[in-house]
């Protein structure tokens, strides 16, 4: 078991003592949704010169149920600070913490909650108000609901928090310190007992982006508790509270339809809902789960009756139209695919909770970041920053540009789904679908001439806005079939246009008829959708160039070198572009040269991938398996992804921790399916075998290379004891 | 019903602008006007509740959720059916019927021995049996399978099983390799020694889980059962082994019967099939280093199968340990096999001369080949060979930990394919093999003096 030691406290230095809070408080206004992470503002002297500064770290996970519990670990933080000299900043020095203060943000009334503990001395309560106000009148009652609704948010954003971005990149948060907010039954009680008492007031959390306003059926209350069942596996409780919510929500069902179906129990899942369905045939969640569900089960018939169902329930949100686009091109239906793509309503002004900053930092001189020595792993912990900005600053220019990677929001989802449209027909059958279904530019000058002729030529900018981006589109189309000449860019529409505009003005009216009812059932294309394909061409160059550069290099001998960085972008290409067997290599390629926590995250993707299609291979071979005696031996197939899976994880566990994040919840998830399926005992000997001490003792040169690892997974075993996760009993 | 006359704005392609009298501004797709229309026309639209579409959408809908339900929301799955294939002094074969899932997915089966996880079973769709060896002689167990899927999780019901004692012969379950067809005996022979100790008859053809030994008399890696027994860590030996159960009226260790490595003449010379004999073997026997067959010498067991098997003699079991080390199959090991084989004799009451001589004749032949160097070092040196093989094996077994060891004891392959053409090695020795019926007289006051020593 690892104890906090004063290496796993990043810090930043305040302006002036106390500036970080008055900041906040400054800011207390722009807050939205769920809040920034708790800050905490530490104010230290040194004891020996007459020095004081003021230094502030980000918290989350930590139990913020009552003042007292905060005072608590105040109190602890300060012992720490304390008990120990600090190298700071290139200078020892032995610190007093007279003064911290702890601040956590209630989003439910919109207010933030701060603890300060003065030593020696007392500690005392603030509740400060949007508007920056203290709040000093209230009665008991309105305190402790504040605080159980402080706590609940607090909670929900430590399992909100999308931990499967890179915390490190440029410019990201990292003096945070992450914890998990579970390390005893009590706090989990205690959370789904806030959440039953909070239900109804859950919209005002915010919700991601799928749907344009929150509901309370959907909402980060709501995404936060599924969540943390999932982790903690307590159904049953989970259950007990969604019926008792049900008797006056009825759009509760659901959830509980969907705990079932995360608790393994799809009968009564499919059962629940239909019953939901039967009462309310316009739940649009339900509708979505049930479609999923058959998604899941591969009858995508049935999945296109719910997704349309579901469209016409909740026409606005995004989540109902993609479901329609998936099935759509599971169905290979690519033309209705792209119709309702391009109906998807964007939603522009939202983004992914993610943690940010509330003081702004002058530079990175100001950030104290330890590195905690208690779990090393050599070739994690021992990452040079340099390193990554000395790639960086020699990156390929052509690789660092590509906007599909910046997409963001509910573009990011539409950009999904069409490389999965195109992953299924290609570069050129997309364009050809696209040419059939939506107006091109061609035809729209057509339009345009013909329409002229008849009402005296009518200009519309917004027309030409749309004609003129989709010509942008063909032109760039045509000239890089020299450019790679393996894409095969050619538009229809070029040779199209050319004979239509030769058709026009030849027997412009004998023809005129046909065209105009073909031309009229078509569409325009949205403008983003428009965008959205450019994007994916930029991407396919890339990917493509790529690809017939490696054929070459291979062809001459010659080693294709790339550095760490750019060989992750490729990978992300690839992976964007569902080319998870080429990404795959493009990320192992990055790792060969030195640990990266992205690669190694979309290496662990591609591993669970893989023993997905491995499972499922093998149970659809059923009866061919049995005709041939000796199939390759996909168990085994099995047992080897596990394993990398289990190492992938390991590493990327000892990367959090150096980055003093000690709670990711993919990671946890991760863990709990390798020990349902191998036992925790198995898990636990791999590791003690490959991580232990012990072994690597033997030999001293690597004495200090890895260590605490098996301390470090002691945390996540104990955590899964705890909660009786499956498999963790043997 | 509503009627609105409408003006044509504007026409787009895809979109037209449509405006009210009372100035509505209607975004109207152009493919629903009727051909024609230009910016400008003046167009009326109807609308009406189009209540029949309704009922029948509500219709089609109801039939949908109705047949999702009836797809996927009745069928549960099945609890698995465990039974007993084949159980042997140390090992047993446990099977279960196809498993039927009704329409959930599988996530896992595993294997529950004494209420303690096993392991999972690989493949459990293609899987129907797995093997559990190294377990202790004549002790019952409690085996059980837990099936995991997405729609619950299902338990078999307990089953119960006792690995039989070293008298029971009817676990071994062979099958029959190449035989040459001028040995001593015929096939028809060996089905008879197996029905008369009980064995399971008709000897299997093919290598399958339970086959606790492979019988054959001569090499044959063409044979690709031969080759699969070798895989499968299943003692390949010669016919006669059966025999000595029979007459012992007991498992016998396979170790002297060897196909790569046995001594023929030996073998031979106790004349198990009763048939007249050549002298000239008689005296060979007695000779403190006998020749070792041609096969033995041309590759010195890599295939032989390591086997701990009902070896009673307190100096097998330093080799019958080395084995169990050194596999890496999987099964604890129960009390050293040795232990509970010496207790064995003793609490035999029935017909207890038979046993003495059961206890004191398997020690003759280990006794010899001391002199020799050439057994005591081949048995480990087999173990280590087999070292990689175990992986294969475990496929049928339960792989979870790894740590323990498991010797194969007393498994007793089976399977005959046809009777190949014989060939060389056999040829040869059939002319010499079956020794006079005085041999076996002769040996017993040897025996005796092996059993003092122990002593």
């Amino acid at each position: 078991m690892l104890h906090t030691t004063i290496s796993s406290i990043p810090e930043a230095k305040e302006e002036y003592i106390g500036s970080s809070l008055i900041e906040r408080t400054g800011r207390l206004y722009t807050f939205y949704d769920l809040g920034p992470a708790d800050l905490c503002n530490i104010h230290k002297q040194s004891v020996n010169s007459k020095t004081e500064v003021g230094t502030f770290l980000y918290f989350t996970g930590i139990d913020t149920s009552n003042s007292a519990s905060i005072a608590a670990q105040l109190q602890t933080l300060a012992n720490l600070i304390t008990s120990k000299s600090q190298y700071w900043f290139g200078e020892k020095k032995h610190w007093k913490v007279p003064e911290l203060t702890y601040c956590s943000y209630n989003a439910f009334s919109k207010v933030d909650m701060r603890v300060t503990v003065h030593i020696p001395g007392k500690f005392e309560n603030q509740i400060v108000s949007n508007d920056g106000k203290l709040l000093n009148h209230n009665s008991d009652d309105e305190v402790n609901r504040f605080w159980l609704e402080t706590f609940v948010s607090s909670i929900v954003r430590s399992l909100v928090d999308g931990d499967e971005d890179d915390s490190n990149k440029i410019g990201g948060l990292v003096e945070v310190r992450k914890q998990n907010p579970f390390g005893s039954t009590t706090v989990l009680d205690n959370f789904l007992d806030g959440f039953e008492t909070l239900f109804f007031d859950g919209p005002k959390l915010g919700c991601n982006v799928e749907i344009p306003q929150p509901t309370l059926i959907y909402n980060y209350l709501v995404d936060g508790f599924v969540k943390c069942v999932e982790l903690t596996q307590c159904y049953d409780k989970a259950l007990e509270i969604l019926w008792r919510l049900y008797a006056n929500e009825s759009g509760v069902i659901s959830l509980i339809a969907k705990i079932y179906l995360l608790k393994d129990e799809e009968i009564k899942a499919v059962q629940i809902m239909n019953e939901g369905i039967t009462k309310n045939e316009r739940d649009s969640d339900l509708l979505l789960l049930q479609a999923q569900f058959c998604i899941d089960k591969k009858r995508y018939d049935i999945a296109l009756h719910l997704a349309r169902q579901a469209v016409k329930s909740s026409p606005a949100d995004f989540k109902s139209w993609s479901m329609l686009v998936r099935v759509y091109t599971k169905l290979n239906d690519f033309e209705n695919a792209l119709l309702t793509l391009n109906s998807c309503p964007m939603n522009s002004h939202k983004e992914k909770y993610t943690l940010k900053r509330v003081v702004p930092l002058k530079g990175n001189d100001d950030l104290h970041l330890p590195s905690p020595v208690d779990v090393v792993l050599d070739e994690v912990s021992n990452l040079q920053i340099n390193e990554v900005t000395y790639e960086q600053r020699n990156l390929d220019p052509q690789l660092s540009n590509l906007p599909a990677a910046n997409l963001k929001s509910t573009f990011a989802k539409a950009y999904d789904l069409l490389t999965d449209i195109v992953v299924k027909t290609g570069w050129e059958s997309l364009l050809k679908y696209r040419a059939k279904v939506f107006v091109m530019e061609e035809e729209y000058r057509k339009d345009k001439s013909s329409s002229a002729q008849v009402v005296n030529g009518q200009k519309n900018g917004d027309h030409k806005r749309n004609g003129s981006s989709s010509s942008r589109l063909n032109v760039d189309t045509n000239e890089t079939e020299d450019v790679s000449s393996t894409i095969a860019v050619k538009s229809p529409k070029a040779s199209l246009g050319e004979d239509n505009s030769s058709a026009v003005t030849l027997d412009q009216n004998e023809d005129a008829e046909n065209l105009e009812t073909e031309f009229r059932k078509k569409r325009l294309c949205e403008r983003w959708l428009d965008n959205l394909f450019m994007l994916l061409y930029e991407d396919l160059r890339a990917y493509t160039m790529w690809q017939a550069e490696y054929v070459h290099f291979q062809a001459q001998q010659m080693e294709y070198k790339k550095t760490t960085l750019e060989w992750e972008i490729l990978g992300t290409i690839a992976f964007r572009l569902k080319h998870y067997k080429e990404g795959s290599i493009a990320f192992a390629n990055a790792l060969s040269g030195r640990f990266s926590a992205r690669s190694t995250r979309e290496m662990l993707r591609y591993y669970q991938i893989e023993r997905t299609k491995t499972l499922l291979k093998n149970s659809m071979n059923q009866s061919q398996v049995q005709l041939n005696s000796h199939p390759s031996n996909p168990s085994k197939q099995v047992n080897q992804l596990n394993e990398k899976i289990l190492e992938c994880c390991i590493k990327l566990f000892v990367w959090n921790h150096r980055w003093y994040c000690d709670f990711s919840p993919s990671l946890v998830l991760s863990l709990n399916d390798l020990v349902s399926k191998d036992g925790l005992i198995k898990i636990q000997s791999l590791i003690q075998a490959v991580y232990s001490n012990n072994i690597n003792n033997k030999d001293s040169a690597s004495l200090a290379a890895n260590h605490g690892i098996t301390d470090m997974m002691e945390d996540i075993y104990r955590f899964q004891k705890l909660y009786n996760i499956n498999g963790s009993d043997n | 019903m509503v009627e609105v006359s409408l003006t044509v704005g504007k026409l787009d392609a895809s979109l037209a602008l449509l405006l009210t009298k009372d100035h509505h501004l209607i975004e109207f797709p152009t493919i629903l006007l009727p051909t024609g229309v230009k910016a400008g026309s003046i167009v009326s639209i109807k609308c009406e509740q189009d209540s029949q579409t309704e009922k029948e959408e509500a219709k089609q809908f109801k039939a949908i959720q109705d047949e999702i339900l009836n797809t996927f929301g009745k069928n549960l799955p099945k609890s698995p059916v465990l039974r007993i294939k084949n159980v042997t002094q140390t090992s047993c074969v446990l099977e279960w019927e196809q498993l039927d899932l009704g329409t959930a997915t599988l996530k896992n089966l595993f294997l529950f021995k004494d209420g303690k996880k096993v392991g999972a079973i690989p493949q459990p769709l293609t899987n129907r049996t797995t093997k559990l060896s190294g377990l202790p002689i004549d002790k019952t167990f409690e085996f059980q399978l837990r099936l995991d899927t997405t729609a619950g999780v299902y338990v078999s019901e307990v089953l119960e099983v006792t690995t039989h004692k070293m008298t029971d012969l009817t676990g071994i379950t062979v099958c029959l390799g190449d035989i040459s067809a001028n040995e001593q005996f015929t096939v028809e022979d060996i089905e008879k020694t197996l029905e008369t100790i009980g064995a399971r008859v008709p000897a299997q053809t093919k290598i399958s889980v339970d086959t606790t030994h492979f019988i054959c008399t001569r090499e044959n890696k063409q044979n690709s059962e031969y080759t699969k027994a070798g895989e499968m860590n299943i003692p390949i030996i010669r016919p006669e082994w059966l025999k000595a159960c029979e007459r012992e009226k007991r498992i016998v260790g396979v170790r002297d019967y060897y196909v790569k490595d046995c001594s023929l003449p030996d073998i031979f010379a106790r004349n198990f099939w009763n048939k007249e004999t050549k002298d000239g073997l008689v005296e060979k026997q007695h000779d403190p280093l006998p020749e070792p067959p041609k096969e033995t010498d041309a590759v010195p067991d890599t295939e032989a199968v390591p086997d701990t098997e009902a070896v009673p003699d307190t100096e097998a079991v330093p080799d019958t340990e080395a084995v169990t080390d050194k596999e890496t199959v999987l099964e604890e090991v129960p009390e050293t096999i040795a232990e509970t084989v010496a207790e064995h004799p003793e609490t035999e009451k029935e017909a207890p001369e038979v046993v003495k001589e059961l206890v004191e004749e398997p020690k003759e032949p280990v006794e010899e080949p001391k002199e020799p160097i050439e057994h005591p070092v081949a048995t480990p040196e087999a173990a280590e060979v087999s070292v990689s093989q175990p992986v294969k094996v475990t496929v049928e077994e339960t792989p979870d930990t790894p740590e323990v060891a498991a010797p194969e004891t007393p498994e007793l392959p089976q399977e005959a394919p046809e009777i190949a053409p014989d060939t060389d090695d056999t040829d040869d020795i059939a002319p010499n093999d079956a020794s006079p019926p005085t041999a076996s007289p002769s040996k017993k006051p040897k025996k005796k003096k092996n059993k003092k020593k122990k002593n």
